[in-house]
């Protein structure tokens, strides 16, 4: 087989990727593993509302929740509820998924499913990769670009020579379940911090209707023997949502990944969770793989056109653009985790007090950027400058 | 030697990067671990979330 290229991974990343190689006209094969893109669900589903419609229009059916508030509570139980009329969206994230890939193939790429990229191999460029297909067995594909937007695993770009390998101690474990028959706000998003609830995490509550939510939890991996995931779940879910439904399990990994990002190899672009493109804080990535799948698919069209004439050149389109957009962000995540991995229950108490001080005096978030949040913050409780001053 | 209990992984994938040696393969559903490459550092135990993994220490006493 024969392709202008190959995306590895039909997620957020990998589609978007294809996508725009195959609207500049250029035959392309996407790759994943499972019979159908999107599931199985890895995934709290929330997504910024505003980046999100910025980077494109969403049908009705594939968004579960708007949400428009956000409660935080603190280790000793204090709380606030900020108001951000369409702070996010909770996504109906396998539908999304599949729409995406969807959108890939009605622009003209070739989705493969049950189809696992395995190991990328050539002389001076990468020429051809190795393929498994559920029904056909091995086989090859050659291309003149590669792209992998295989997720966490990222095996396909580590076997090409990107070392991108997790320290076991930069990682969070991560275990969420959807819960049924419970009263939830839908427009409401709740995160409960404190060691004993999620140590050096959080745990989330991520409503899909009034009567449904992804309700998980993130355990730095560290401190899991001592406090399983599993067992802090239900704890928590025993005394906030007695008589609740599991309707499905899910787990997996939020790096929280020190080492330097590698977005190329020679003619490999890394895209997404692979190129370990997320939020530090949080974990989230959805709007990352996005982003970045969308610009590694322009180069990689780029360098097809022969509007490119070196590998190294790629850089200039991507990651240049997306580092451009996101980098910043990125970075300052970066360092907002290593201050948070700092703070104690009593620190998480303190600041959640001089936020809800801060917020008296203002009705919303929306309109406040995280600068200005700090600042105030700062301004009312000059104690708290010990937290921030590591940021700059 | 490294146990997989297929019947508790959820196939994440967390475990995959994880491994010092490119010891884990998830194939299209099953974790696979090349018990030849594994080394008993004991990194995607730790990290599982549903305790999918074990080491067994044959020679422990
Ligand atoms: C429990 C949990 C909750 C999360 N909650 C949120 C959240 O609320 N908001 C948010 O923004 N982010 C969240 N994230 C992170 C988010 O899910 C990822 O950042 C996002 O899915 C990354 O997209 P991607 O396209 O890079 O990779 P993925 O979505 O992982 O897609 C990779 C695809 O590649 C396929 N694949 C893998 N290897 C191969 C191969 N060798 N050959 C072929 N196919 C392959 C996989 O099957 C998969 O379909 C969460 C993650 C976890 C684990
Ligand atoms: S981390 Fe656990 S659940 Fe995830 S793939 Fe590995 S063994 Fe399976
Ligand atoms: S125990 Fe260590 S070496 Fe063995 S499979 Fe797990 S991560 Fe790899």
């Amino acid at each position: 087989m024969r392709y202008d290229a190959v995306v590895i991974g039909a997620g957020p990343a990998g589609s978007m990727a294809a996508v725009e190689i195959a609207r500049a006209g250029f035959s392309v094969a996407l790759l994943e593993k499972h019979s159908q893109p999107g599931t199985p669900l890895c995934c709290g589903e929330a997504v910024s509302k505003g980046a999100l419609d910025r980077l494109m229009s969403l049908k009705p059916d594939l968004i579960s929740c708007t949400i428009d508030e956000i409660k935080v509570v603190s280790p000793g139980g204090k709380a606030i509820t900020v108001k951000h009329p369409g702070a996010g969206y909770i996504l109906n994230r396998p539908q999304f998924d599949l729409e995406l890939a969807r959108q890939a193939v009605a622009a003209g790429a070739e989705l493969l499913t049950e189809t696992i990229g395995l190991q990328l191999s050539g002389e001076t460029a990468f020429e051809s990769l190795a393929i498994d297909n559920r029904k056909d067995g091995p086989g090859t594909i050659d291309a003149r670009i590669f792209i992998a937007a295989d997720g966490v695993e990222s095996k396909v770009a580590r076997l090409a020579g990107i070392p991108n390998l997790i320290n076991v101690r930069e990682t969070e474990s991560l275990l969420q379940y959807r819960l049924k028959n419970i009263e939830v706000d839908p427009a409401l998003i709740e995160i409960y911090l404190g060691r004993r609830i999620a140590p050096s995490s959080y745990l989330w509550i991520f409503p899909k209707s009034d009567r449904e939510a992804n309700v998980g939890l993130g355990v730095s991996t560290r401190l899991t023997q001592k406090f399983p995931p599993e067992q802090l779940l239900n704890d928590f879910i025993g005394s906030r949502f007695p008589g609740a439904i599991e309707a499905g399990k899910f787990c997996g990994l939020a790096p929280r990944y020190q080492g330097e990002r590698i977005f190329r190899l020679k003619n490999l672009l890394v895209a997404g969770d692979a190129a370990r493109a997320d939020d530090s804080i949080s974990g989230a990535g959805i709007l990352y793989a996005l982003l970045s799948g969308r610009y590694a698919g322009m180069a990689a069209a780029a360098f097809l056109r022969g509007d490119i004439r070196q590998e190294a050149e790629l850089d200039q389109l991507y990651p240049k653009k997306f580092l451009d957009e996101k980098g910043e962000e990125l970075a300052l995540y970066r360092k907002l985790r290593n201050i948070y991995d700092r703070l104690t229950d009593d620190d998480f108490d303190e600041i959640i007090v001089a936020l809800i001080e801060f917020f008296a005096a203002r009705d919303s978030v929306a309109g406040l950027k995280p600068g200005q949040i700090l600042a105030g913050l700062i301004k009312t409780r000059p104690k708290l400058l010990k937290y921030v001053r590591h940021l700059w | 030697m490294l146990i997989i209990a297929q019947e508790l992984c959820l196939d994440c994938g967390g475990c995959v990067p994880l491994c010092p040696v490119e010891g884990l393969f998830l194939s299209f559903e099953d974790l696979f671990c090349d018990q030849a490459l594994c080394t008993l550092c004991g990194a995607c135990p730790e990290f599982c979330p549903v305790r999918a993994i074990t080491l067994e220490l044959k020679d422990a006493v």
